[in-house]
């Protein structure tokens, strides 16, 4: 083993691709960020661009290894958000963009699953509540809308796995993206080939399942030339975003939670195995294959640091956050009565709604921009409190050990202090 | 509601997660445990401020409970009104 090795990450988010260069404490060398290229072709649609998304990946990475000594780099594991996938051919061309995970073309394939599969028998396999965002409707709607483009795809790569492939020339998935999906067996850890039996589809395009952190085998020598990675350069299984924030903060045991703050927000609590009470579905929790090993159970909302994003530019006209921080902080708790609900794009759990749309009550003369902003920041954490107490009893926890954030915005006080003043009571919380 | 918390983070979070997953494909970790115990972790304590705790605690159980439930119907509505406008484009 090489001294002093350095680990690259790479992070497919929903804003940005991210590549940072780690020692093997988590210290951060060096990182690199570029928009994730996202085209909004309707409304309610969106997709990935998947040539951009690798150019874009390239790029990164030759700036991150030209600011490191690249030799000490002995590997690269991805991570990305879920649900959206790359189809490629035979010649690894991409059929059709990746849909966008949150994409709301998929509502009518949901409601088709719904009639014809029936959420009661998803739940039972996947553990998964039956939304439409999950991988299973974007097959269904490439196969009803592009059936030559279905017919020619090879592989289905989710995100992380696309990178993967590209770097690495192997295929592959690994549990916790495939509980994504609708299409995982959670209990077995396998492809529900069943399920696709059922709905007619071939099942030859799913990747082969492999634990996070399996070796992928070395960088191929095109890839390493492209972004200056050593040939020695170990490619490995990745895993789900969210779940990969709880691995590096330690979150794999019950009674601790994670909240993961980014552009969406999840409330993460480690299982030992998957809930089977049917509510927990019907409330939209979803659960997973948790990249450590066990499972996990998640409420959250689509929209969080999304809510901040959108107020910033629709409304703070384009005032930067330290401004617009400032005047929230100057208005009392409670948003001189204005509160925000933050379903800028559907319902969160326990409710199931994609047709839900945010909304302001309270408004009168006296409320400023200002008190708009803290709304907003407040509406978020009385979200996160709404997501959190039902899925505490549903878990069998009076309260919680640890709780640990991640993310950007715990560098911000004021919203952490709302946060802060928004979880619910426990009765024996020893936070770390 | 007057414990403090501690906001335990690692920057980049997410990021170093698949760090870690490559670590291990390449031998730098045995497990992932042995990985999770190498990670410097930095640990912030926020006070929770009690008054406004009691507020927020009031607007969530009087207000923010009711607040999705009140406006499901409207926005029903509205999706039906959007759909019919974007067909008949």
């Amino acid at each position: 083993m090489l001294n002093n090795p350095l680990l690259v990450g790479i992070d497919f988010g929903t804003t940005n691709i991210k590549a940072i260069v780690f020692d093997p404490t988590g210290r951060v060398l060096a990182g690199a960020s570029a928009p994730t290229p996202t085209y909004y072709p309707r409304p309610g649609w969106a997709y990935f661009d998947p040539d951009e998304v690798w150019k874009n990946t390239t790029t990164l990475l030759r700036e991150v290894t030209s600011k490191v000594d690249r030799d000490r780099i002995v590997s690269i594991g991805v991570t990305s958000v879920g649900e959206s996938a790359v189809p490629l051919d035979a010649n690894d061309r991409p059929v059709y963009p990746a849909i966008a995970w949150f994409d709301g073309r998929t509502e009518p394939q949901g409601r088709w699953l719904a009639e014809h599969i029936g959420a009661d028998r998803l739940f039972r396999s996947s553990g998964l509540p039956l939304e439409s965002i999950y991988s299973l409707n974007k097959l269904l709607w490439l196969r009803e809308h592009e059936p030559d483009a279905f017919a020619r795809m090879r592989v289905w790569l989710y995100m992380a796995d696309y990178i993967a492939y590209r770097l690495s020339g192997v295929a592959a998935t690994d549990y916790s993206l495939a509980s994504r999906t609708l299409m995982l067996d959670l209990h077995q850890l396998r492809w529900n080939t069943e399920l696709l039996d059922d709905l007619g589809m071939r099942t030859d395009f799913l990747p082969p399942l492999l634990p996070s952190g399996t070796s992928l085998g070395p960088v191929r020598p095109a890839a390493a030339a492209e972004t200056g990675l050593p040939l020695t350069t170990v490619i490995a299984v990745g895993g789900h975003d969210h779940v990969c924030g709880a691995l590096a903060i330690g979150v794999t045991q019950s009674g601790t939670m994670l909240n993961s703050l980014g552009t969406a927000e999840a409330i993460f609590l480690p299982l030992k195995e998957p809930l089977a009470d049917p509510q927990v579905g019907v409330q939209g929790y979803s659960q997973g294959a948790h990249v450590a090993g066990g499972y996990y159970v998640f409420g959250g909302q689509y929209t969080s640091g999304a809510c901040v994003d959108w107020f910033r530019n629709a409304i703070g006209g384009g005032a930067d956050y330290d401004t617009l921080m400032a005047e929230a902080a100057q208005v009392p708790a409670g948003s001189l009565g204005v509160t925000f609900l933050p379903h800028l794009r559907l319902a969160n759990a326990p409710y199931v709604d994609p047709k839900s749309r945010g909304a302001f009550v309270g408004l009168s003369t006296d409320v400023t921009r200002g008190v708009l902003f803290r709304a907003v920041l407040e509406g978020i954490a009385l979200e996160a409190r709404n997501s959190l107490t039902p899925l505490l009893r549903h878990v069998g926890l009076s309260g919680l050990n640890t709780i640990y954030a991640i993310g950007g915005v715990t560098r911000n006080k004021l919203q952490m202090q709302i946060r802060v003043d928004f979880v619910p009571d426990c009765q024996h919380r020893q936070c770390r | 509601m007057s414990q403090t918390v501690n906001i335990v983070s690692v920057d980049e979070g997410t990021t170093l997660g698949a760090a870690m997953l490559g670590g291990l494909a390449a031998g730098v970790y045995p497990d992932l445990p042995t990985a999770i115990e190498q990670i410097r972790y930095t640990s912030t304590p926020i006070e929770p401020n009690p008054a406004d705790a009691e507020v927020y605690t009031r607007i969530f159980n009087d207000v923010y409970q009711q607040y999705y439930p009140s406006v499901r119907n409207l926005s029903q509505s509205i999706y039906a009104i959007q759909q019919g406008a974007h067909d008949g484009q």
